[in-house]
């Protein structure tokens, strides 16, 4: 049997989640025995025209001309899988969504954006998912490597690859970790997904939800919390949108 | 039963020799930030005997049905059953954590016999320790799980400069014989000392259950629909943090993990909890308990009803550890009886 070929992909992204990927060391060697990396920017520079069986993706959407590579790599991958924050839940790049493309140009670039030819076909930054289907995600920033292999396992053993469906605060406890609110910080492990080994508490610092909400938070227990804790209404959004921008700009479209 | 005394320094003298006699891991309470967990000991210094708030994790769970644990290795078509259990000796073990190992005996020593259970357990030494100092949140004094006197092989009682010793197993015994050095066979005033620092710590504790815990499975009978459990249920964020410090709960998950090569891999089962949302999911993805307020109701039954019916055991031994842990402030059996019992 043929080894399935897969690429790697950067979109705009601090490249700190292909950092993973280069950092996954004696576990790589095993992947490469079983994958054949075709095309990846971090790592091989020739270029292999498609058709790759699976199609993995860091970064967000930030100008036409990504959203169309973007388009052109669903159309040739068989399973595209999304990497890190910035590609599954726009991430930080999303930070700014609640201003025009414009008006951030302006303030940015204080007057000089037209000069810069990049900026051009610049768009409202995005998740994978906002433009393509997407068949799998390996959420965080960076990405949990081990969760990668996982998810690249499970997809060429023809399995799902599933995501845990429970907070942080599991796998925090798990850990034999003192609860953060005990000490009156404010963290978001109550509704964020876990899977990152509660990375966060574990060094005594607070959750900022990089990867995600879990399928169904329960926002209001959450905001009730968070107001017990003394944040305002505006303070928790502030919190919940470091990584989940996007997701609240979604929402809020749909409650208007 | 016998008793024998010990001083204090002398105890500590002896868990060094245990620690450097390195034939057993030894493992004891130990503080960490704010709370205490159970932990291997490089010195008997670090243990904290006098401890008041629960362990974060149990230590019958952490230790006898570890977080992650290889059931079996399979290679292409053949496969190698795994049972790996160490001796170990854990000090420091309340009551109320040792009222639970009874639970998870009864669950996992019945037919069939959960062999890793089984093996580990029978690995195990227990130096218990009596809980004097009891924290706001326990309530094992209302529902009597403030004291033992059997399920240990020693069980420590602070009297002050020193502790006496009840000594509950035949390792128990030949372990007080090879240390004989150690120890002093108690006397009658000791054994006054010790009934007199059980009962005061008694009547220490400030939560309490307001039923007789007899009453609880027929008090339940007719609170399955209350709408208590879907008010609860708007503050829950299905953590499993309740389940993950109970010291009964035992449920767990056990999944086929193969290797990159698709040739090798192992059978591992892992910590598992009714709150989560996929707990009662099964295959097609039905979920039996799909609903927040379901998972609640189950929790709460398990522990004061259908344990009872199954082994005759009630499965909250009142450590309090649920109510320490839930940032909701909603999984308190105590709490949830008293607002069922008012209306
Ligand atoms: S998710 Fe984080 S680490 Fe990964 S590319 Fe984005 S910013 Fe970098
Ligand atoms: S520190 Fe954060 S993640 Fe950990 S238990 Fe508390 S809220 Fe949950
Ligand atoms: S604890 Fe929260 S912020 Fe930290 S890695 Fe995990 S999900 Fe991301
Ligand atoms: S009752 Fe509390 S601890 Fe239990 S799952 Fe709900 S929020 Fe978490
Ligand atoms: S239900 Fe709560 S109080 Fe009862 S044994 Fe479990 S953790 Fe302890």
């Amino acid at each position: 049997m043929a080894k399935p070929k897969v690429a790697i992909f950067s979109m705009a992204c601090c490249a700190g989640c292909a950092l993973q990927i280069v950092n996954l060391e004696e576990k790589i060697l095993d992947l490469v025995g079983a994958i054949d990396v075709v095309e990846w920017q971090e790592g091989l520079s020739e270029k292999s025209g498609g058709n790759y069986d699976i199609a993995i993706i860091e970064g967000s959407i930030v100008t036409e001309k990504e959203a169309e590579e973007l388009r052109k790599i669903r159309q040739t991958a068989k399973i595209v899988i999304a990497i890190g924050a910035c590609a599954h839940t726009g991430g930080i790049n999303c930070l700014g969504n609640h201003m025009s493309v414009e008006e951030k140009k302006s303030i940015v670039y204080d007057g000089d954006a037209g000069k810069i030819d990049g900026l051009k076909d610049a768009i409202q930054p995005r998740p994978l998912n906002a433009i393509i289907k997407v068949d799998a995600v390996v959420p965080g920033c960076p990405i949990n490597k081990n969760e990668l292999v996982e998810a690249v396992k499970c997809l060429l053993l023809g399995k799902k690859f599933r995501l845990p469906d429970y907070p942080v605060c599991f796998e925090c406890a798990l850990k034999e970790n003192g609860c953060l609110f005990d000490l009156d910080i404010i963290c978001l492990g109550p509704i964020t997904r876990a899977g990152c080994e509660a990375a966060c508490p574990s060094i005594n610092k607070e959750c900022n939800g990089c990867r995600g909400w879990v399928d169904d938070p329960n926002q209001n227990a959450a905001k009730d919390i968070l107001e017990k804790y003394g944040l305002s209404i505006e303070d928790i959004k502030k919190r919940f949108e470091i990584f989940n921008a996007y997701k609240t700009e979604i929402m809020e479209k749909k409650n208007a | 039963m016998r008793f024998v005394s010990v001083n204090k320094e002398k105890f500590f003298e002896l868990v060094n020799l245990l620690i450097k006699q390195k034939k057993e891991r030894i493992v004891g309470v130990v503080k960490k930030d704010d709370d205490y967990i159970f932990n291997d000991l490089e010195n008997a210094v670090e243990l904290c005997l006098d401890y008041g708030k629960p362990t974060l994790l149990p230590p019958g769970k952490k230790y006898l049905l570890p977080r992650k644990e290889t059931l079996l290795k399979f290679q292409n078509a053949s496969s190698e059953i795994v049972n790996e259990a160490k001796p170990i000796t854990l000090i420091g073990v309340h009551p109320y954590d040792l009222w639970a190992i009874k639970v998870m005996n009864a669950v996992f020593l019945s037919e069939p016999i959960d062999r890793n259970y089984a093996e580990k357990r029978k690995n195990m030494f227990i130096i218990g320790v009596d809980y004097l100092n009891p924290h706001p949140n326990s309530f094992c004094a209302s529902i009597g799980t403030y004291e033992i006197h059997d399920g240990f092989d020693l069980l420590l009682t602070d009297i002050g400069k020193k502790y006496i010793i009840t000594i509950d197993s035949e390792k128990g015994e030949k372990f007080i014989d090879k240390y004989i050095e150690f120890t002093k066979e108690a006397t009658a005033i000791d054994l006054l000392f010790l009934d007199n620092a059980v009962n005061k710590a008694k009547e220490k504790y400030k939560l309490a259950m307001p039923l007789k815990k007899e009453e609880l499975p027929k008090f339940l009978e007719d609170k399955y629909d209350n709408p208590l459990w879907t008010e609860l249920a708007k503050k829950c964020f299905s953590c499993g943090k309740c389940n993950l410090v109970c010291p009964t709960c035992v449920c767990f998950n056990i999944e086929d993990k193969a290797e990159l090569n698709l040739q090798e891999g192992v059978r591992e089962r892992e910590w598992h909890g009714c709150a989560l949302k996929e707990f009662a999911e099964v295959a097609m993805g039905h979920n039996f308990r799909g609903k927040i307020e379901q998972r609640l109701r189950h929790r709460i039954y398990r522990k004061l009803s259908y344990t009872v019916s199954r082994y005759g055991i009630y499965g909250c031994v009142g450590c309090g550890r649920c109510i320490n842990s839930c940032k909701a402030g909603i999984a308190s059996p105590v709490e949830i009886i008293k607002k069922l019992n008012k209306e």
